[in-house]
């Protein structure tokens, strides 16, 4: 596989060769750059002896003479550090020797941070290690330097993974914020950890470790940190990755010398295994980002043979983390949206280090990726074939375990939040296993070129050509700033550049990445003809300057005035929505833990978290708009009365009889003709067998005075597993008929559940589905209905949205239903559909819709031509259902799921497929008994992205939602006038975590408002603006009319409380 | 590496097979280690393995038992067994081949990696091809063929493969219920196995089980106690006790956590150690292949029904393992000398195969001193026996120097075991009178 692998990277490689690349790897004869890190490997230091043997190690870069030219500082894992002098012209000298920048014993050496420790405004150099105290080098002020370690608080002896240089205080000089790692791991018994250590500078290079008074308490095995002012508030704050179960931190700065974590609201999932780091404005909105890395192959081969299939449902693992990169936006208002996988960043495999840089000198930061172990550690069918053998024997067991080396990779940033996969124009794809990393005007040319610490293989030196001697065409800045005496390089500052309307903010930060320190300037791509109109720099210690008259194409040299404004947080402006205590409704959803996977181990989803339903109406005929909230299983459906000052107070309405059943939807509505309103429920969910009474659907009449009282068999069409109901007069007769949404029978996937035409025929339900509408009874795994006149014939046309399907149209023409999806242009955009509103969205006259899908942010989001198809059949012939869904990656139709997960529910399998690898190549026709997969059932799914579709005259045309609207399903929609413009504004919300064992959950979701241009265009507009954010498993939304003041919007929310927030009054 | 393991081994065998004629028993004999070697590579669980080995050599049984005198067929001794092809009167029959091509049918439907099997089968055809006449050849071929496809169906009609269909095991919550255990808190192990059809047995309950102590959680219960002697075992183990708690590990799937690196690795089964006596046993009296089909047969059938009845009541039980009470009442940062396997505790499945194996290799060999050099392939020195006996009664005590069962767990297996040894004797009776 290693050979096919560098065969297809040289082939890559050969392919692009003809491109000019915009990197360049000098020659380490050219260089004078011959520094590599071999791990050297022995039966007393190999991965089973020290599970971190493999890390390798860092580069850090750093004036270190002040000559004006950056030297550059490896750290090796046995054979200490190496000095290079910049001697300009990409050439560089090893002055080791002479610099005393070095440490002659063979421990292991990790992190290196490069800053003026000491506060002489020369740059010093502090070396993390493993097992051994950490060195400090100070700089004798001529690039020689003195080991002052002894004595130091910084000569700790943890586990140190990096240090990082901030002043976190704003008293002017650069404390020190070091990542440990834990103890060696012991999974499942006590699992010791050494928490990180924050030191606090009090002046002349004397340090105090502040971590317990500051609050930091983590115990996780840190593998980085990044800094950067997460919230905006002029402090910085420290993002930690944490390796395996523990939770990557969000420390964020109080301001008054402590610490909080906000992780747990911050981020709704994150990366599993997460290693580099770094904080950067990826998405050019002015709020920084964060980007973390994991280890998700990008092949199939890889991801099958060095992942097996992830099944992360157990006691340890926590479903907020999984195994892939994590592109954290920052929205805002504290809360970040992991959009990895619609970035297009989720997988670069074995990932160390990351590094933001505008690499292209285009205004917008790319990303570059480091990668690769000295052994696959992953590798499956090594890991399920060693024999066991007495202790002594297995000291060398590492030596069998396979070696693969990676192409790094380079990321252009597009714009937006997507990136472009440039490696191999990019000129970084030679195979290597690459650690540290950093980047770094060496050439003083005006473009960021890379340093990069490979294990086994000479250091690499990437060049950047961006821009080229005697040729000016591309337009930079750079800037390089001169902060106070005691943190000169300004670490911390916050750059905002104001040019031709564009407005570009970056922080200086020394230490970031992975094990390393980059350079501290600040480069800039500007386009041809802008200039640059002004830049503003809020410096560390909290003031704030203005600079204009700057020359493109140069280094400007910005020093902090002596007398400049403090900088204060910008005002806040009053948001659209207000959002009310959750209080303000008494209840809590309390969805019961049930594991699908544990019944149907193949199914792409589950189907035991729908609800709660959520409907709106006067009860109790007092003139006041109610709440009726559905329950899942053991939690009875309730009733809410409305009550003076937006109160809402429970109410015994007659209908807790039932509490077993998974009630999803729930409507009101007068089905008797005695003008109160009677309530229609709906159960569903998964968690029965085919026709249990907990799945029979429930007719209660109202007495007028809000009390229900059940009427027996009053919805006869049958114990289904149902998804929604929803009302209308079809045939005009005067009364509510309805129509019931089938969802799936229980344990029995992909099979339908009967969808349900009841006619209202004097107060009593009949079940005309297939008198009045053949066909509409299996119309598919539904989700959601809506009645809608779309033909503006004055009667009400139904649509039904669901999974593995097509939004269906059908047609009413006099009260009898016909399905004309293919007519209305609804043929191909089979998705997973969640949602569906009807809504003149162009201000033309006739009836959109608005449909909820799972996004775009999934793993398996199919392509244009390369649908998901799941086929289902027992292809093992043992009595059990087999739905396997497959999806095309690499040029080839295969599972989504692993070896692993497939053999566990179809064990015969295992006989053909002996090995990962013998699985990592199989196609889906490998996988099926040869004549099977005609004959099977085949359930397709084409279009993941959430959508409009306009109404063209009796046919609809789809246009997708902005990207903000595609980074998490769409569960629930509402339209409203929000600006008072005259049209209707859209609000969404979703979110599920009900995904299979290999993508855990959807959940990136905050909930979005988007403004109406009044012709149908839509613009997300951010939380601090619309006041909306509705995180969490949100299922429904309703406009609840409150007396005497403007109504509310209630997001029912699965698991939770009701979100609430005040609407501004309609025009 | 191991599959390297096994192809040398075949080539050591085609060679030492050439040399002379071929011994039946000693094709049987390598038919039970690469039998035994392809559970390991496969990792199937203790029950499911014992289910390999008691099928397989039935079809070796039945395709050869007619090749010595006095030897009867086990139609109508097991359950379900009501039929089974037989040669055709007057022809002549070479029955090693037939006892090949029965395995090799019976193991290709047992096993996942068969072609383990197919090129064992491969070598023994081509040197059985070279002594026996063309038509004896394809004759008995067929024969053993019919018979592994009969032996298969039979298997088929147990019921198992229903049992691999199920859903996840929902197991039950309560204070004195088992639960996943560290470090991997793995899905609980084959759970419908004692849905499977017994073999000799009325059915998985036809003997009751000794119950185990009242749970309780009070200081100073018996039940309570039961673990402190469990921890301060554990603590004081001597040399010898700790040899004997991982000479009797016989986990077949033992997972390694460095980091990143998490590795599964192989052990023989308990009932693949018991099988491995068997054959040294075998070896050592230089039994002959009838013989030795049927003492593999018997001791297979006690490992079968013993693990598919212990199982039966394992997870009727539903008993709390010892580290999961410890760590919770007494001591939360014990850890166990061996990894618990993933099933609940009562009663010890070791305890109960090694007693009904022991009961019916006694019964085949009277009371016989023995070596058993079974894990000196896994790093642990051969130990020697008195008797058979002897040696289950420590392969029983061993659970609880390993930390993973409390004493009464280990005695009620044994004892069960014992009852389901002495069935398998009375009720298979392959000697013609």
């Amino acid at each position: 596989m290693t050979v096919l692998l560098v065969v297809a990277c040289i082939t890559l490689y050969a392919s692009v060769g003809l491109h000019a690349q915009m990197f360049e790897r000098i020659d380490p004869m050219r260089s004078g750059i011959a520094f590599r890190n071999d791990i050297v490997e022995s039966n007393s230091y190999n991965v089973l002896t020290d599970f971190y043997a493999y890390n390798g190690g860092g580069v850090g870069v750093g004036d270190l003479d002040s000559d004006g030219l950056l030297d550059v500082v490896f750290t090796s894992t046995s054979s200490g550090i190496t000095h290079y002098r910049n001697k300009g012209g990409m050439r560089f000298e090893d002055v080791s020797s002479k610099s005393g920048l070095q440490i002659l014993d063979s421990k292991i050496n990790t992190g290196i941070l490069i800053a003026d420790l000491t506060g002489d405004s020369y740059a010093d150099v502090y070396i993390c290690r493993r097992y051994e105290p950490n060195r400090l080098f100070v700089n004798n002020g001529n690039g020689t330097f003195a080991d002052r370690s002894i004595g130091s608080a910084l000569s700790v002896a943890v586990f140190s993974t990096s240090a990082y240089a901030f002043d976190y205080d704003r008293d002017g000089d650069l404390d020190v914020f070091l990542v440990n790692s834990g103890e060696p791991r012991r999974q499942g018994y006590l699992n010791p950890g050494v928490s990180d250590r924050l030191f606090r500078n009090d002046g002349n290079g004397v340090f105090a470790d502040v971590t317990a008074s500051a609050g930091i308490l983590d115990k996780g095995y840190g593998l980085s940190a990044s800094i950067g002012d997460l919230n905006n508030d002029g402090w910085l704050d420290v993002f930690v990755t944490n390796d395996f179960e523990e939770r990557d931190k969000v420390w964020m700065n109080s301001g008054d010398g402590t610490f909080g974590d906000s992780s747990a609201n911050a981020m709704a999932n994150m990366s599993w295994a997460s290693m580099g780091s770094d904080i950067a404005d990826l998405d050019g909105d002015g709020l920084v980002d964060v980007i973390t890395l994991d280890m998700l192959p990008r092949e199939n081969y890889r991801r099958q043979t060095q992942l097996g299939g992830m099944s992360i449902y157990g006691p340890f693992f926590d479903s907020t983390q999984r195994v892939h990169n994590a592109l954290h936006l920052n929205r805002g208002n504290g809360r970040f949206s992991n959009v990895c996988y619609m970035a297009g960043v989720a997988a670069t495999d074995w990932s160390w280090c990351v590094l933001a840089g505008d690499f292209d000198l285009d205004g917008r930061q790319d990303l570059f990726i480091t990668n690769g172990t000295k052994r696959d550690l992953g590798d499956q069918d090594y890991a399920n074939n060693l024999f066991a053998k007495s202790d002594a024997a297995q000291t060398d067991a590492y030596k069998q375990m396979p070696k693969s080396k990676l192409s790094n990779f380079l990321f252009r940033n597009v714009g937006g939040f997507r990136f472009s996969d440039v490696t191999a124009v990019g000129g970084v794809s030679d195979p290597e296993v690459s650690n540290g990393a950093a980047m770094a005007d060496l050439d003083n040319d005006g473009d960021v070129d890379l340093i990069v610490n490979n294990t086994d293989t000479t250091a690499t030196v990437f060049m950047n050509r961006t821009i080229q001697p005697f040729d000016h065409s591309a337009n930079w800045i750079g800037v390089s700033l001169r902060g106070g005496s005691a943190n000169y390089t300004a670490i911390g500052a916050r750059v905002t550049v104001y040019s031709g309307g564009a407005t570009i903010v970056r922080e200086v930060m020394a230490a970031r990445g992975f094990l390393s320190t980059s350079d501290t300037r600040i480069h800039i791509g500007l386009s041809k003809q802008d200039v640059v109109d002004s830049i503003v720099v809020r410096w560390p210690t909290g003031t704030v300057s203005k600079h204009t008259k700057l020359i493109a194409k140069s280094y400007t040299t910005i020093t902090m005035p002596s007398d400049s404004p403090t900088w204060l947080p910008p005002a806040k402006k009053p948001t659209i929505m207000g959002k009310l205590r959750e209080a303000t409704i008494p209840f809590r959803h309390q969805e019961n833990s049930y594991d699908d996977f544990k019944r149907e181990r193949l199914l792409p989803y589950r189907f035991s978290k729908d609800g709660p339903g959520l409907a709106v109406g006067d009860i109790n005929g007092d003139g006041f708009a109610d709440v009726i909230v559905t329950g899942p299983k053991y939690q009875a459906t309730q009733c809410f009365l409305q009550r003076p000052n937006e109160k809402f107070e429970a109410f015994a309405c007659g209908i807790d009889d039932v509490v077993e059943a998974e009630d999803v939807d729930v409507a009101l509505v007068d089905i008797d003709g005695d003008k109160d309103l009677d309530l229609v429920v709906i159960s569903g969910g998964s968690e029965f067998d085919e026709d249990d009474p907990e799945l029979e659907d429930r007719l209660y009449r109202n007495d007028g005075k809000g009390q229900f009282k059940r009427v027996v068999g009053g919805l006869p069409g049958g114990n289904i597993s149902g998804s929604c109901v929803e009302v209308n007069d079809y045939d005009l007769d005067g009364d509510a008929d309805l129509f019931i949404g089938g969802r799936i029978t229980p344990g029995k996937f992909p099979h339908l559940a009967r969808s349900i035409l009841y006619r209202n025929d004097k107060g009593k339900f009949k079940d005309v589905t297939d008198e009045m509408a053949p066909g509409l009874s299996l119309v598919g795994m539904t989700t959601r209905a809506i009645w809608a006149d779309i033909d503006g014939d004055k009667d009400a046309d139904l649509i039904v949205v669901g999974e593995w399907m097509t939004p269906r149209i059908w047609i009413n023409t006099k009260g009898r239903f016909k399905d004309a999806s293919d007519e209305w242009g609804m043929s191909d955009h089979e998705g997973w559909w969640s949602a569906v509103h009807a809504v003149d969205i162009d201000n033309d006259g006739d009836l959109d819709l608005i449909a909820g899908n799972v996004g775009l942010n999934c793993r398996f989001a199919p392509e244009p031509g390369k649908p998901l198809i799941c086929y289902v059949d027992d292809f093992d012939d043992n009595g059990s259902i087999d739905p396997i869904v497959t999806y095309v990656v690499d040029g080839k139709r295969v599972p989504t799921r692993g070896r692993q997960t497939l053999m566990q529910h179809m064990p015969a399998l295992t006989r053909k497929f002996n090995t990962y690898a013998q699985f990592a190549v199989a196609g889906i026709d490998d996988i099926i008994p040869s004549g099977r997969k005609d004959s099977a059932r085949a359930l397709v799914a084409r279009e993941f992205a959430s959508c409009v579709f306009i109404n063209q005259k009796g046919r609809f045309t789809a246009q997708s939602l902005p990207d903000l609207a595609q980074i998490s399903p769409i569960t629930a929609i509402i339209t409203r006038d929000l600006d008072a413009d005259g049209d209707m504004d859209v609000v969404v919300a979703g979110n599920t975590k009900t995904a299979d064992g290999d993508n855990i959950a959807y959940d990136a979701g905050i909930g979005l408002v988007l403004i109406n241009d009044g012709r149908g265009s839509l613009t997300p507009l951010g939380p601090q603006e619309s006041g909306f954010t509705a995180p969490y498993e949100v299922r429904q939304m309703a406009i609840l009319p409150i007396a005497g003041a403007s109504d509310i919007l209630c997001v029912a929310v699965n698991g939770r409380a009701p979100r609430l927030f005040h609407l501004p009054p309609e025009k | 590496m191991k599959r390297l393991l096994f192809l040398l081994l075949v080539v050591a065998y085609s060679q030492a097979i050439l040399a002379q004629t071929l011994d039946g028993a000693q094709i049987i004999h390598q038919w039970n280690r690469c039998v035994i070697g392809v559970i390991m590579e496969d990792g199937f669980g203790p029950p499911i393995a014992a289910r390999i080995h008691a099928y397989s050599n039935l079809a070796g049984y039945q395709a050869s038992f007619y090749s010595e005198p006095g030897y009867a067929s086990m139609v109508g001794m097991l359950n379900g067994f009501t039929s089974c092809p037989v040669p055709k009167p007057n022809l002549v029959y070479d029955y090693r081949v037939a006892a090949v091509a029965s395995l090799q049918v019976a193991c290709s439907k047992l096993l996942y990696r068969v072609s383990i099997s197919d090129s064992l089968a491969a070598v023994h055809f081509v040197a059985l091809s070279n002594e026996v006449p063309a038509d004896v050849f394809a004759r008995s071929k067929e024969f053993g063929t019919d018979i592994g496809n009969a032996i298969i169906a039979y298997a088929k009609g147990d019921g198992y493969a229903r049992t691999q269909g199920l859903p996840d095991y929902e197991w039950p919550r309560c204070d004195s219920c088992w639960v996943p255990t560290p470090p991997n808190y793995a899905k609980p192990l084959s759970p419908y196995c004692g849905r499977v059809r017994t073999i000799v047995l009325t059915g998985p309950n036809e003997f009751p089980v000794p119950p185990s102590i009242p749970f309780s959680v009070k200081k100073g219960s018996p039940f309570y106690n039961a673990a402190l002697e469990v921890i301060s075992t554990n603590k004081s183990l001597t040399d010898e006790q700790r040899q004997i708690a991982n000479f009797w590990n016989d986990n077949p799937v033992l997972t390694n956590y460095h980091g990143h690196f998490i590795f599964n690795s192989r052990q023989i089964s308990p009932g693949g150690h018991w099988m491995n006596i068997a054959e040294r046993v075998l070896r050592d009296k230089n039994a002959s292949m009838v013989r030795s089909l049927e003492v593999y047969s018997m001791t297979a059938f006690s490992l079968f029904d013993g693990f598919t009845a212990c199982w039966a009541e394992k997870y009727r039980g539903n008993l709390i393992r010892p580290v999961t009470y410890i760590n919770s009442y007494i001591d939360k940062s014990w850890e166990p000398l061996l990894q618990t396997p993933p099933f609940p505790e009562h009663a010890s499945g070791h305890s109960t195969i090694t007693g009904a194996a022991s009961e019916v290799l006694t019964h085949l060999f009277g009371n016989m001193e023995f070596v058993d050099s079974t894990e000196v392939p896994f790093g642990w020195a051969p130990r020697s026996f008195a008797n058979f006996r002897e040696a289950a009664a420590e392969a029983s005590v061993s659970r609880m120097y390993g930390g993973i069962h409390y004493r009464r767990g280990c005695e009620a297996g044994s004892e069960h075991g014992m009852m389901i040894g002495k069935a398998v004797i009375d009720r298979v009776r392959v000697h013609k009178p």
